[in-house]
């Protein structure tokens, strides 16, 4: 196919475009709204990654151990800890130590202890974990160990964080895959009302001659134009938005860094522009099936719309028909 | 030799034959009138070969010695491209969106051709049927007769072997008749093989060539001379 008259089909395939604008509009914020959300489910997803593995560095379980411990059973402990996944590191502390760490914390209050005879607190290890989300799983598994007395860890937060970044996850991908569908649906839809409202056009195209092929390329190229027009302000605009996002996170965790500038989210943005063109070329090649098709059976085939030229035919090679 | 043959060729519509053990050869170069009332069978016979939908139920169609019927569906728009057709109705054959360069170059964009040729051969068409002066009208600016001769340009700007005209004066005025003839005899007289469908008497009457006259599906009359409706 040469160039210029693919160009000239194409032209004037966009020109459909402008005549039925208002689905066009339609077709393509329905792809900037649910490329936007993807693309901010995958911000989000990467953004509480981040979290996590910035709370996983100051994220530690204290061990307490019985106070009739010997060292070998402190070391037998200590040894079976280190032996677990996602420890990062583990430190003894005694328990005059950890005295003196409480009566710092307690500033003026340390008066308090005053009251007590001895020294209350056990000694302990202070473990630290790799990521955050595994401080349940490893709490359970340190609890099983002989000769610990007790284990504290900040279950509350770390547990409510996970559960919470999970479940929004979770609603943020259904709600783009629900979307998703409708856009299919809609850019589908725009497609039909586009190949309709050139059927003629197409008619005599098929009269004279066209090869399918010609025929049916500007719709998946209008169906990939939808794709890019909505996909891509719809990475811009989760990217700004994200901006504001990360400048929030900033302000509660200082030293928080941000993905906003990783490669995978630059990845992410790519894969998301894709899915967009993936989701045009989708819409279309359904329109073309249910209404392009149409008009090159009603010229090219039977009534019935069953193709009934048989297919054990060969050309005669002699004569050139292409 | 043939250019167009048509064996034992059958097509039936439940019980009702639209052609009947229809034979017919035309050779090269011939001006074939086919002639018959409304529901003759003629409109059906046409599409037996042009491809547009309707596939004979037995016999056998030949076009230059390639079997029609049997043509896989990949291969149609190529053999269209070979074939140059005139419709009854030529409000649906041109666009209105086009001026008259428009509508011809079109249909040679279509098939493929390059620029320079697709400039020349819309020129050259245009020319053809007089329509050079009014080559930026749009078809709503031009009359009845006009519109028609865009669609013959259109047409015969593929430069096709085979002309297959479907009643294209049915929807015409006598003036009009006669501005359309003199292009399509105009393409015979340069070798263009031409195969006419009307129910016209006058025009077929006038110009004296081969008539083969269907009734009810079948051939009941194959040869040179006049025609005159029965019944």
């Amino acid at each position: 196919m040469r160039v210029s008259n693919l160009w000239f089909f194409t032209k004037e395939s966009l020109y459909t475009i402008k005549d039925n604008w208002i689905i066009t509009l339609a077709g393509i914020t329905m792809t900037f709204m649910t490329m936007f959300l993807l693309s901010l489910s995958i911000m989000f997803q990467a953004t509480m990654n981040r979290v996590s593995a910035e709370m996983a560095k100051s994220a530690e379980i204290t061990v307490y151990l019985g106070r009739e411990n010997t060292p070998e059973m402190s070391e037998e402990v200590k040894q079976q800890i280190q032996g677990l996944p996602g420890v990062k590191e583990i430190e003894f502390v005694s328990s005059e130590q950890a005295l003196q760490e409480l009566e710092e914390s307690l500033g003026k209050k340390k008066m308090v202890l005053d009251t007590v005879k001895r020294n209350p607190i056990p000694a302990s290890f202070r473990v630290r974990l790799e990521e955050a989300n595994q401080a349940e799983a490893l709490a359970e598994s340190i609890a099983q160990i002989p000769n610990v007395f007790d284990i504290v860890w900040a279950r509350e937060s770390l547990g409510n964080l996970m559960s919470l970044s999970g479940m929004l996850r979770s609603v943020g991908f259904i709600l783009a895959f629900g979307m998703a569908i409708g856009t299919f649906i809609i850019m589908t839809i725009a497609i039909m009302v586009s190949i309709n409202s050139r059927k003629n056009e197409v008619r005599v195209m098929m009269l004279e001659g066209a090869s399918p092929q010609l025929v049916r390329y500007p719709w998946i190229l209008e169906g990939v134009l939808y794709g890019l027009l909505g996909s891509i302000p719809a990475v811009v605009a989760a990217n700004l938005v994200y901006g504001l996002m990360v400048k929030k996170i900033e302000g509660v965790m200082m030293f928080f860094e941000h993905p906003y500038s990783s490669a995978g989210i630059q990845a992410a943005y790519i894969i998301v522009i894709l899915c967009g063109i993936l989701f045009g070329i989708g819409g279309s090649l359904i329109a073309i099936r249910r209404e392009l098709n149409k008009y090159l059976l009603t010229v090219t085939d039977t009534k019935e719309g069953k193709a009934r030229f048989t297919e054990d035919w060969e050309p005669d090679k002699n004569k050139q028909y292409e | 030799m043939s250019i167009i043959e048509y064996r034992g060729v059958t097509k039936k519509y439940g019980d009702l034959y639209a052609l009947n053990a229809v034979n017919i050869n035309i050779r090269r170069g011939e001006f074939c009138f086919l002639v018959g009332k409304s529901g003759a069978g003629k409109t059906t016979l046409i599409k037996t070969l042009t491809g547009e939908g309707i596939i004979p139920d037995e016999g056998e169609i030949y076009v230059e010695g390639v079997p029609i019927h049997r043509m896989k569906r990949s291969q149609i728009p190529y053999y269209r491209r070979t074939l140059g057709i005139i419709y009854q109705d030529y409000t649906e054959a041109v666009l209105k969106s086009y001026n008259a360069i428009g509508n011809v170059s079109f249909s040679l964009r279509a098939i493929d051709l390059h620029k320079k040729e697709i400039k020349e051969r819309t020129m050259g068409a245009l020319e053809l049927v007089s329509l050079t002066d009014k080559a930026y009208r749009r078809p709503g600016e031009l009359s009845a007769g006009e519109q028609q001769r865009l669609a013959i340009a259109r047409a015969i700007a593929k430069e096709p072997d085979i002309l297959i005209c479907d009643e294209p004066t049915g929807n015409l005025d006598p003036d009009h008749i006669n501005e359309v003839m003199s292009v399509i005899i105009g393409l015979w007289e340069k070798g263009t093989t031409v195969l006419f469908a009307t129910h016209s008497e006058k025009i077929v009457n006038k110009l004296q060539q081969r008539v083969i006259v269907l009734e009810k599906g079948r051939v009941t009359s194959d040869g040179r001379g006049g025609y005159k409706l029965r019944g």
